[in-house]
This record gives structure tokens, C-alpha cells and sequence, in this order.
């Protein structure tokens, strides 16, 4: 059987190379892991594997930390042999490239910058022994042979051309989401784009010269770009690069268009053009790590990187910035979610069309460019691949999570985010909150994450000082409640009652030890059983005293409707 | 490809829903393969995926699991609530229900329908009566949470006490056993000259 070791592949739009650090998934709601790949391969049936030698979060590995202290971001990086060193997985567990750092003060690691610590999503100059399970300070002469991963691990930003956002970043290292207004910077007047690569600067140059914002176009066949700045230099920087004068991706954010110009709107239509990955020459720029970007063989370089350099700017500014990537794109789309993203899109583009909207609909009326799309999965981009109690937690930390209360249970999740955009010129990402025996029958719950604690915060008193009434077409309108997030519960403070065991090691036997893993229906002559009848009762008597409550507050309903 | 059409997709989904179980009283600790080989047992399982309740108080652990006929997933339900099932521990059964639509997150629209949203003038004669309805939500939402914590209390006693049941019952048979071990129980006998029985 023929197997090739590869350098790279591509997966996703995104290109990786050996030894890049990646996040894998792990569930649907879980945290996700870190780790580096430190093999690629290739089958003889053309799908690829990649070994992964996993990152260690200290809260993994808490038991043997003992008493030293890790920073916020730190990982451990495996080392030893044997199990939990490194798995094998094929390339859909990966979700996006991660930027890890090494802090070690090894001699054959080049120190970071600053810069570089700053934009990492996570440090490490310790390893841990799967073996031992000890926590080891000094990376070893060959860290599990891989000696390599140093020259790799921190990626100049020598080889890497880029702009990057200048604002001020807070100073602690594991502040990755900055929870700093735009405005901030806005008015600093910093310029937007800093370039390290002198190659690119001078074919750049007008970008330079550009206040802030920096935009890649594309135009589909189906829709134009829609002129979001007065004076129109948006169009500018992008047509010098190409020749061919085809714009790649079309960063249509209405919401920039209707926007009164307040700076806070201003701000969130910026993308950080990552276009200099491709100099004049056509070079190649390889991708260390995931700052950096192989410019793909094809000439219109910005392809696939213009997203992920957007992306990379999104969690640089931490705004959402939405391209709309169809067309051109769409084959890049291999995550699921970006499939129904994009469905989604077209759905909303019908519905907007026949959204109705009242005194606050200033301009809107041809609302048809609200296309929503999120890009590729970068670094500490909250991207829609990240799972939702990712996006959640980060949210609600930075205080732009709100629960609103009374949706109307027959609405979807795209249609909270509408209506959202509609009525406030917000962008959020909605979640309907699926119920269960407790939940109030006549209303859904949703969850939305808006970008900033400033959005939300407008949303939510806006909300409760003037009153959006919603309907669903039945002609009765009720208004919209939302208050701020409630705290988030972790699974590790839920309590469960009901699930006894035997202290004594006597009565455990084999049998028993196997029976409490799976499940069964006792048999009726034991003391489970009738403890069960027990709980079942308390269940009836449950379920029947939040009917009762239900119906209680319907009624309290009514009687004010009347 | 030709997508399908949006009704297509609606009616898709709703039969899912018909196929699909609500089980909740779960414990933390199941997993989505204990819970798959749990139902196996009298189906054949799609699908399972479990509830995220993202705030607290809210204990209510539960799951969607999809059956591969309308017809399974009838019949367990049915099971389940004549005789009680268990999964991972006891005594504590979990309770199976027929799935709502409100209860999947990802439902398809429903494209026939038009949002109409507005915003209500603060001089509209019943701007009063939809504030009034805004506080009540909110109570609303404060009540709920008081009633399951109300329940969580009940759930907390009703545990302790069967903890202590079981304790007592379990002393009562440790002696038993160790009477019967250590030869007391014999010497009793004899002494009363009562037959045991032999096992």
C-alpha cells in the first residue's frame, strides 16, 4: 500500500502545513483541543490522515499541576510515549488553524515579539510526559523528536507580510478577545494598516495611504457591491493589485451602508485587506503558522486568503465582518455550516424582501443585500464553526450575550437574526433555545450574541423603553422581551439527585460495575423498583405542577390582552 | 442538485420530529453511546443529541434521539412509560415523551409566513397594556426559575431520603448476611432447634 508523507494539504480554503497548530473538534458542545500536526499523509485512495500531538489546557492535566501557576493561555506540550501523546485523525477533525506560541527560552526557539505574543491564541514553553505525567519545564534535546517544530512554532513575521490593525491591545497576554470599542481606535486615527514587508508596501502603497479601511471586492454576477463609504475610495486598492481587475470577495455589509456613520458602524465594515500575501512577483509566501498564507498557484491570490485574512482581521478587531462569498467561493465551502450558512442566506434574501418594517426602516427598503457569511475558520476568529457554547461563553463574557424571552416559538433562528438586523442594525448570531418539559409552551427563548457589549446594551434598552411588537402573521402582536444573559452554567456545578450507589466494595462485582455503565428495567420485586416508583411520582407531580404554571401565566396573558 | 423546495423541507423535518424521542431525567454522566446501545435495544437509533441548557438553575438534562420509524419510536415510549427504565444509575428512571418541534433547534422556516415587525408609538392607546405585558414576561421568566429551583429542592429531598432507605435496608441485610457467615445463625438454630433451611 502506497502511502506519501506530505508537507501540506489544504483543507477547508485554508492551507496547512506540517507542524502547524491546529483546534480539533471535540463534540458538539465541546471545549475544542490544540494540537500540532506532526504528520500528514496521504493514502492510496487520495484522502489524507494527519497525526496530531495534542496541547495540553492546564485544566487537563490539573491533577498533576500541583501548585505552579499557568497563565491563561497556556498549553502543555506532549511529550513521552503512549497514550494521549498523539492520535491519528482524518482531516475533518480540524477546525481551523491556531496560532500557538513557544515562550521556551531554549536557545533553538526564537524569542517572540511582542506583537507575537500579543496576536497568539495560546503560549507554551512546558511539556507535559504522558508517561510520568509529569509537568517538565525544560523542553528536551529532541521534545519527542521533534525538533523541527521550533523553526516552525513561531513563524517569522520576517517571512510574513501582513496588515495588521495597530490599536492598543491590552497588555495581558491572554486577553485575545479585546473588548475595546472601536471607536477607541477610530478616533486615534492610527492607520489601520501596518506593514512589516518592505515588498509589499510598495506595491501596497496606496493602501497605506488609505484612512481605514481596507476592502476586497468581488463582484458576482448576481450582485454588485454596494458603494459603502462617501468617498467612495472603497474601490480603490483592490484593482491595483489585479490586473484582471476581478475582485474577489465582496465584503457587502448593508448594515455600513445604512449606518448613520457613527463610528461604531464605520468600524465593523472595516476588513483588513491580508492582501499582500501575494507581492508583485507572484511569489509564493508560505504558511507557517496561521498568520501566514501559501498564496495558492492561481493568479487572483487573494482566493482563499482574503478570507482568512479576513478572519484573522475579525479576531484582530473582533468585529463580524461578513463576506459574502458565493460565487467564486463556494467550493471552498466544505463545513456543513457554512453550507447552511450559505442556504440560509438565500432564504433570508426572500424573506427580507417581504419584511415589513415601520418608522425605523430609514432607507432599508430594498433590502436585498443582506447576505450573511462567515469566513473560513482562522485563529480566535468566533466563527460560526466554533461550537455554539464557544461562541456562547465568549459572548457572554464580553457582556453582548442577551436572552431575549418572548419569540414566537414558530420563528427559526435565522429569523431572530433578521428581525435583529431589521429593527436595530445589528448583526448578532441568534440561537433558539430548544425547549424541554419545563420550558413555557407558548414561547420560544433565544439566545443572541451581538458583537459588542455596546450593541447590546443599545439593543436592550431599546428594547425596553419603546416596545417591538412582533407577530407571526396571526395578527397578534406581542413585544418583544430581552434581558440581559443569565449566568452561563458550567457541567461541573449541575447538580443530579436520583442516582444512588453502594459504598461497600463487597456487593461490586463485575456484573454490577457493567450494569450501572448501560441501562435496564429493574424487576419488580427489589428495592430499585420500588425506589423508582418513588421518583416516578415525583415526575408526574412535576410535570403536572409546570403545566399548572403554564397555564397560570397564559392566563395572566389574557386577561391583560383583553 | 436541485434544493428542495422549502415544503418539502418543512414536512421532512416534521417527520423527523415524529420519529424522534425527548428523554430527559438523564444524568450528567450519559454519554451519547450509552444512551445509542440503551435504546438499541428496541430500535434502531439515527440519532442522538442532547439538549444544551446553558444556564443555571435549570437541571433539566435531556436528549433527542432519533428512531429510524415513527412506529420505534412509539413503542418505547410507550415502554417506557409502563415500566421504568433506567440508564447509567439508579434508582432514578428517565421519562421518555414524544418530541416537539420546539424542541430541535435546527428547524427549517416555515417560508410561507411573513414577520411583520414594528415599533409601537409610545402614544398608541395601548402602550401602556404591551409594557404591562413586558413586565410580565420578565416576571414570568423570574417565576420560572423560582419554580425549578423550588424543584430541584424536591428532587434533593426525595434523593436523601432514599438514601437513607437504602442505607437502613442495606445494615439490615449486611447483618443478616453476617450473621449467617460468622455461624451465629447456626448456633441459633440449634439452639432453637429450628430447621434451615439449606441453599
Amino acid at each position: 500500500m502506497e502511502v506519501q508523507l506530505c508537507d501540506s494539504f489544504t483543507y477547508g480554503g485554508v492551507k496547512y502545513m506540517l507542524y502547524d497548530s491546529v483546534y480539533m473538534y471535540n463534540g458538539d458542545l465541546g471545549e475544542p483541543h490544540v494540537g500540532k500536526l506532526t504528520k500528514i499523509w496521504e493514502l492510496p485512495d487520495k484522502t489524507k490522515k494527519v497525526e496530531v500531538r495534542w496541547f495540553f489546557r492546564p485544566e487537563e492535566i490539573s491533577n498533576w499541576l500541583g501548585d505552579t501557576k499557568t497563565l491563561d493561555n497556556e498549553l502543555f506540550f506532549s511529550t513521552g510515549e503512549g497514550l494521549g501523546l498523539a492520535n491519528i485523525n482524518s482531516l475533518d477533525a480540524i477546525i481551523c488553524p491556531c496560532n500557538v506560541v513557544c515562550l521556551s527560552e531554549d536557545n533553538r526557539n526564537p524569542q517572540p515579539s511582542d506583537e507575537q505574543l500579543k496576536a497568539a491564541d495560546f503560549v507554551f514553553y512546558r511539556t507535559f510526559d504522558v508517561q510520568s505525567y509529569a509537568v517538565l519545564d525544560k523542553l528536551d534535546d529532541e521534545v519527542g523528536g521533534l525538533e523541527s517544530i521550533f523553526t516552525h512554532s513561531n513563524f517569522g513575521f520576517l517571512n510574513l507580510v501582513w496588515f495588521s490593525f495597530s490599536f492598543n491591545r491590552t497588555p495581558t497576554g491572554s486577553d485575545k478577545f479585546n473588548d475595546q470599542p472601536f471607536k477607541k481606535f477610530r478616533s486615534d486615527k492610527k492607520p489601520l494598516v501596518s506593514v512589516n514587508n518592505p515588498k509589499v508596501s510598495k506595491f501596497c502603497g496606496t493602501t497605506e495611504d488609505q484612512k481605514n479601511r481596507m476592502v476586497a471586492e468581488k463582484v458576482t454576477s448576481d450582485k454588485r457591491l454596494k458603494k459603502r463609504r462617501d468617498d467612495g475610495s472603497f474601490d480603490q486598492p483592490f484593482k491595483e493589485f489585479r490586473p484582471d481587475k476581478k475582485p474577489l470577495i465582496n465584503v457587502n455589509n448593508p448594515k455600513a451602508s445604512e449606518s448613520c456613520g457613527t463610528t461604531e458602524n464605520q468600524m465593523k465594515s472595516i476588513v483588513t485587506a491580508k492582501v499582500t500575501s501575494y507581492d508583485l512577483e507572484g511569489s509564493k509566501l508560505k504558511k507557517r503558522d496561521d498568520g501566514s498564507f501559501k498564496v495558492p498557484d492561481n493568479k487572483m491570490g487573494i482566493n482563499m486568503n482574503l478570507r482568512d485574512m479576513v478572519a484573522l482581521a475579525k479576531e484582530k478587531s473582533k468585529s463580524r465582518i461578513y463576506l459574502d462569498i458565493h460565487g467564486n467561493k463556494n467550493d471552498h465551502n466544505n463545513k456543513e455550516d457554512k453550507e447552511e450558512e450559505s442556504g440560509e442566506c438565500i432564504k433570508k434574501l426572500s424573506m427580507n424582501t417581504s419584511l415589513k418594517l415601520y418608522a425605523l426602516s430609514s432607507g432599508i427598503g430594498k433590502k436585498n443585500a443582506y447576505q450573511e457569511f462567515v469566513v473560513s475558520p482562522t485563529p480566535n476568529a468566533v466563527s460560526k464553526n466554533m461550537p455554539w457554547e464557544y461562541r456562547l461563553r465568549k459572548a457572554y463574557d464580553q457582556g453582548a450575550a442577551i436572552l431575549l424571552l418572548n419569540v414566537d416559538p414558530e420563528y427559526n433562528s435565522g429569523e431572530v437574526e433578521d428581525i435583529i438586523w431589521h429593527a436595530f442594525k445589528e448583526k448578532c448570531d441568534a440561537k433558539i433555545l430548544q425547549h424541554n418539559l419545563v420550558s413555557n409552551p407558548h414561547y420560544a427563548q433565544a439566545l443572541l450574541l451581538l458583537e459588542t457589549k455596546e450593541a447590546a446594551h443599545k439593543v436592550l434598552t431599546k428594547l425596553d423603553k419603546g416596545c417591538l411588537m412582533l407577530s407571526n402573521g396571526s395578527q397578534i402582536f406581542m413585544p418583544l422581551v430581552g434581558t440581559p444573559c443569565p449566568p452561563i452554567s458550567t457541567k461541573r456545578n449541575s447538580k443530579f439527585f436520583g442516582h444512588l450507589t453502594f459504598d461497600k466494595a463487597r456487593f461490586k462485582n463485575q456484573h454490577e460495575d457493567e450494569a450501572v455503565s448501560t441501562s435496564h428495567y429493574p424487576q419488580p420485586n427489589t428495592i430499585e423498583y420500588d425506589l423508582a416508583m418513588e421518583w416516578c411520582l415525583l415526575q408526574l407531580k412535576s410535570a403536572i405542577w409546570w403545566e399548572k404554571f403554564h397555564e397560570e401565566k397564559g392566563k395572566q396573558y389574557s386577561t391583560i390582552l383583553r | 442538485m436541485e434544493e428542495p423546495s422549502a415544503d418539502e423541507i418543512y414536512a421532512a423535518f416534521e417527520e423527523k420530529v415524529k420519529r424522534t424521542i425527548y428523554i430527559d431525567n438523564l444524568s450528567h454522566q450519559v454519554t451519547e453511546t450509552v444512551l445509542k446501545n440503551a435504546l438499541n435495544q428496541f430500535g434502531n437509533v439515527t440519532k442522538v443529541q442532547f439538549i444544551p441548557t446553558f444556564f443555571t438553575p435549570c437541571n433539566v438534562y435531556a436528549a433527542l434521539v432519533e428512531m429510524e420509524s415513527v412506529k420505534q419510536a412509539e413503542e418505547i415510549i410507550q415502554d417506557m412509560g409502563d415500566s421504568t427504565l433506567m440508564i447509567s444509575g439508579m434508582p432514578r428512571p428517565v421519562r421518555a415523551q414524544k418530541a416537539k418541534m420546539e424542541m430541535f433547534d435546527d428547524r427549517p422556516k416555515k417560508h410561507h409566513k411573513k414577520i411583520a415587525c414594528y415599533w409601537m408609538d409610545p402614544s398608541h392607546q395601548n402602550f401602556d397594556a404591551v409594557n404591562k405585558i413586558k413586565n410580565l414576561t420578565k416576571k414570568h421568566a423570574a417565576e420560572v426559575a423560582y419554580l425549578m429551583e423550588l424543584q430541584l429542592a424536591e428532587e434533593e429531598m426525595l434523593h436523601n431520603q432514599q438514601s437513607e432507605t437504602l442505607k437502613a435496608n442495606f445494615k439490615k441485610y449486611e447483618l443478616i448476611d453476617g450473621v449467617q457467615t460468622d455461624g451465629t445463625l447456626k448456633h441459633l438454630a440449634a439452639r432453637y432447634g429450628t430447621q434451615l433451611d439449606d441453599y
